[in-house]
């Protein structure tokens, strides 16, 4: 039984617009209920004594909800290399500010077969899939030797994995001048009236 | 030994004077010869003693309290707040009296408004809780909502309004002095024995330029949770700085009240080299438990500490649910970032966690997997 949606809905809707009359409620709390009501001076009083009340008497009833339709996460493959240690860790975490030392950094700790401790991994797994890190895709690729199972699984999670990291996009290298012109000739194959042209010029660009 | 030099500057006449020391301990020592005390450090002595003598006597010699003007004093303000409250309860009924549908377009002035009529009426903790208000995410379905997740501005305006009534109800039980109530500050008069303690979460919460860091500590022996609130002013560091996930030996000394996390003052406390890991409930059923205690205990309880241990968190929609073996589910308060780190520290695996509990909103803290401790940073962590 619900004992809080008549008083909310008396609440948004307002004593003077709508009849408060909560009713429905279990017994123990109706007596109670029914002696606010008596001593209460006016409707908004009344309203505000029997929300504390049900409020009250729902919390010392609370119960856990059931878990079915709720899908929990699988668990992470176990790990095949050691972990650096803390300091170390820390480290790539202490230059995830700065712009070329922590590809620097992945690419010293390429051949040492080690990992980085998962609880840092977070904030550097981010940065190789921010658009704006103009080093994203060189990064991506030296994190992944030094992620380790976790460090993959926990990509999948974040909802990055398959971001391809293979090809770098035109648009993130080209000069000002060389994306303007891109951005004219999109435009002009959008201004073609037999889409085979259009298909044409854009496959042109392209290439 | 006297050390003087020519040096106008403060600074550079310490310095000059600490250089001065140095040669005096070195081999060039023989340069400096045994003389009377010139007269103007014998002045500047016998002033020196003469100042600490004044201010001893005049600590001694304090004027008696005045009980009469202090009652009056005490009196004036109890008035002082039973007028704020009569605007607050006169202001909260034209609100539910209209509805509360239309809060969110002016909810910044209209809770800004009453929070400043609080302060004036030397009500703070009312103010404090109005000034919450604000922060009730409006733009989310939740707030008006009631399934089961965050049903948040009813029960708030219903326990502010009961809160105004129980000062209205204290007057003629109790005396000033000993009248206590989330209206107003609390004041430490109860001693707890010693003990270890250990510190399992940490929070910051911010006001007017000053920083309020909230530690929750947790008896070894006793099995109890204490709260403890530390002040410090922006841009200073705070005084006491805990380590979180240490023990620590000490003695706490208690404010009053009902409730299973009160308020504590430290009397003292040593920094232990042992790890300790607190007794969790098993499941999320017995966590519960635990919760429906404390609030049959006191109604109103607010952030509610529980430990649970072999739990797991699951992504629900939008929302985070903590999960246990057992079958049962509670939607969780947490950012996407936490989560993810979670994640990462557990490898999807159970884990054991402490969670404060605020009405309907289960927020978790810190975590512990394979017996090591986790939290998370905050603003000044």
């Amino acid at each position: 039984m619900n004992v809080t949606e008549p008083i909310i809905q008396a609440a948004l809707l307002g004593t003077a617009n709508r009849e408060c009359a909560p009713g429905a409620f279990p017994e123990s709390l109706q007596t109670l209920v029914d002696g606010i009501r008596e001593k209460a001076e006016d409707t908004e009083a009344f309203l505000y004594m029997t929300a504390a009340s049900a409020f009250a008497y729902r919390r010392a009833g609370w119960e856990p909800a059931g878990a079915e339709g709720i899908v929990p996460v699988e668990t992470a493959p176990e790990e095949e290399l050691p972990y650096f240690d803390k300091d170390r860790s820390q480290l790539f975490s202490r230059l995830h500010s700065t712009r070329y030392m922590l590809a620097y950094a992945y690419r010293l700790a390429q051949g040492s077969g080690k990992i980085i401790s998962p609880e840092y991994l977070q904030p550097l797994i981010r940065r190789a899939y921010d658009r704006n890190n103009p080093l994203r895709f060189e990064e991506r690729r030296l994190l992944k030797n030094l992620v380790g199972n976790r460090g993959l699984w926990l990509t999948k999670q974040m909802g990055l994995a398959g971001e391809e990291c293979e090809k770098t996009d035109f648009w993130d290298t080209a000069t000002h001048g060389e994306r303007k012109g891109d951005a004219c000739q999109i435009q002009a194959a959008g201004s073609c009236r037999s889409p085979r042209t259009a298909a044409e010029r854009l496959e042109k660009r392209t290439g | 030994m006297t050390l003087r030099s020519s040096v106008p500057a403060q600074a550079a006449n310490s310095r000059a004077s600490m250089g001065l020391a140095c040669c005096y301990c070195t081999p060039a020592s023989d340069q400096f010869t045994q003389a009377e005390e010139p007269e103007w450090v014998t002045a500047w002595l016998a002033k020196r003693t003469e100042k600490a003598e004044k201010k001893e006597q005049k600590t001694k010699s304090e004027t008696p309290v005045d009980e009469a003007a202090q009652t009056k004093r005490q009196e004036k303000r109890h008035q002082k707040v039973l007028g704020g409250i009569s605007d607050l309860e006169v202001w909260m009924k034209d609100l539910v009296r209209n509805g509360f549908l239309n809060v969110p377009e002016r909810a910044y002035t209209l809770f800004d408004n009453m929070a400043r009529r609080m302060v004036d009426a030397q009500a703070p903790g009312l103010a404090g809780r109005l000034r919450a208000m604000e922060t009730i995410d409006f733009d989310s379905e939740n707030w008006k909502s009631d399934d089961g997740k965050h049903v948040q501005a009813v029960p708030a305006h219903a326990e502010l309004q009961e809160h105004g009534r129980s000062f209205r109800r204290m007057e003629g039980r109790d005396t000033h002095a000993n009248r206590i109530s989330p209206v107003q500050e609390q004041r430490p008069c109860r001693r707890a024995g010693g003990g270890q303690l250990a510190r399992p979460s940490q929070a910051v919460r911010k006001v007017n330029d000053v920083n309020t860091d909230i530690y929750w500590f947790y008896g070894k022996e006793s099995e109890l949770f204490a709260r403890h609130l530390s002040f410090a002013v922006a841009g200073t560091f705070s005084t006491e700085n805990w380590i979180p996930g240490s023990v620590y030996k000490g003695t706490l000394c208690f404010y009053n009240g009902t409730g299973t996390c009160r308020r504590a003052l430290f009397r003292e406390s040593v920094l232990a080299e042992e790890g300790f890991m607190p007794a969790c409930s098993p499941d999320l059923k017995q966590a519960a438990a635990v919760y429906r205690t404390a609030m049959l205990t006191n109604p109103f309880s607010e952030d509610v500490p529980l430990l649970v241990d072999a739990v797991r968190v699951a992504r629900n929609g939008k929302n985070y649910t903590m999960l246990d073996n057992a079958g049962n589910a509670v939607c969780v308060a947490m950012p996407e970032e936490t989560y993810i780190d979670i994640l990462a520290i557990t490898g999807g695996n159970l884990f054991a966690a402490l969670i404060l509990v605020n009405g309907d909103i289960w927020e978790l803290k810190s975590i512990w997997c394979n017996k090591k401790y986790h939290t998370w940073r905050d603003e000044r962590n």
